[in-house]
């Protein structure tokens, strides 16, 4: 199960999405966003997705996952919109018969996620200026 | 015959082009280098980030140039940061 959502994640309802009988151990990992960036202090975030797209993705990492570690379930959930500094702004669970198995595939999930599903940063700081994460304050590259 | 595509932008691109999409008109039998083409010729930037920058064609990545058919839909996806 993926899904993109503009309200705030309830973690007990990312756990029921992955619990199942055969499982012995279920892995939540939670993302929340920090209060800076490049030693600047951040005070709110925006997330904007190509939504079609980040969902086929995120369906195509969570297959990945399980069939690699034969999962007894998988939970991907990402917020868009404005999230406040602290809030989970990404929480995947994934449920399987051992706890190896839950740790690896829940680390390559996000690890994945953050380098290949089409989803952007917006940080927005104290001073009121907003930057990109990513691209926004990088120089060109020089040739 | 021109082949007609969607050029939609994401985040820092979008803000680049100032709108969320275009439609562009390419010489059929073009590939995703003609839309790069014209990007390039409307805003500079997308020149000078090329490399940082990917394209996807109907929800999928794309990493050679591809042959593009009218009603393709065209993303161009800067570095992403979700997580």
């Amino acid at each position: 199960m993926v899904r993109l959502q503009r309200e705030a994640i309830e973690l007990d309802a990312v756990l029921r999405l992955v619990a199942s009988g055969s499982a012995g151990a279920i892995d939540i990992f939670v993302g929340t966003t920090r209060d800076n960036a490049d030693r600047r202090s951040v005070r709110s975030l925006e997330y904007e997705a190509h939504e079609a797209m980040a969902l086929k993705e995120m369906e195509r990492i969570t297959a990945e996952a399980d069939r690699r570690w034969k999962l007894t379930g998988v939970a991907v959930v990402h917020r868009t919109g404005r999230v406040l500094v602290g809030e989970a702004s990404v929480a995947i669970a994934v449920s399987a018969p051992h706890r190896a198995e839950a740790f690896e595939a829940c680390r390559f999930i996000i690890d994945t996620l953050k380098q290949t599903v089409p989803i952007w940063k917006k940080e927005e700081f104290a001073d009121g200026t907003t930057e990109w994460s990513g691209l926004g304050s990088a120089n060109p590259p020089s040739h | 015959m021109a082949v007609n595509v969607t050029v939609r932008f994401f985040a820092v691109a979008r803000e680049w082009m100032g709108t969320a999409s275009v439609e562009l008109s390419i010489p059929d039998g073009s590939t995703t280098e003609a839309v790069w083409d014209l990007l390039v010729q409307r805003e500079p930037k997308f020149s000078t980030w090329r490399d940082r920058l990917r394209l996807a064609v109907n929800n999928d990545y794309v990493s050679a140039p591809v042959a593009l058919r009218t009603g393709d839909e065209v993303a161009v996806i800067p570095p992403v940061s979700g997580g």
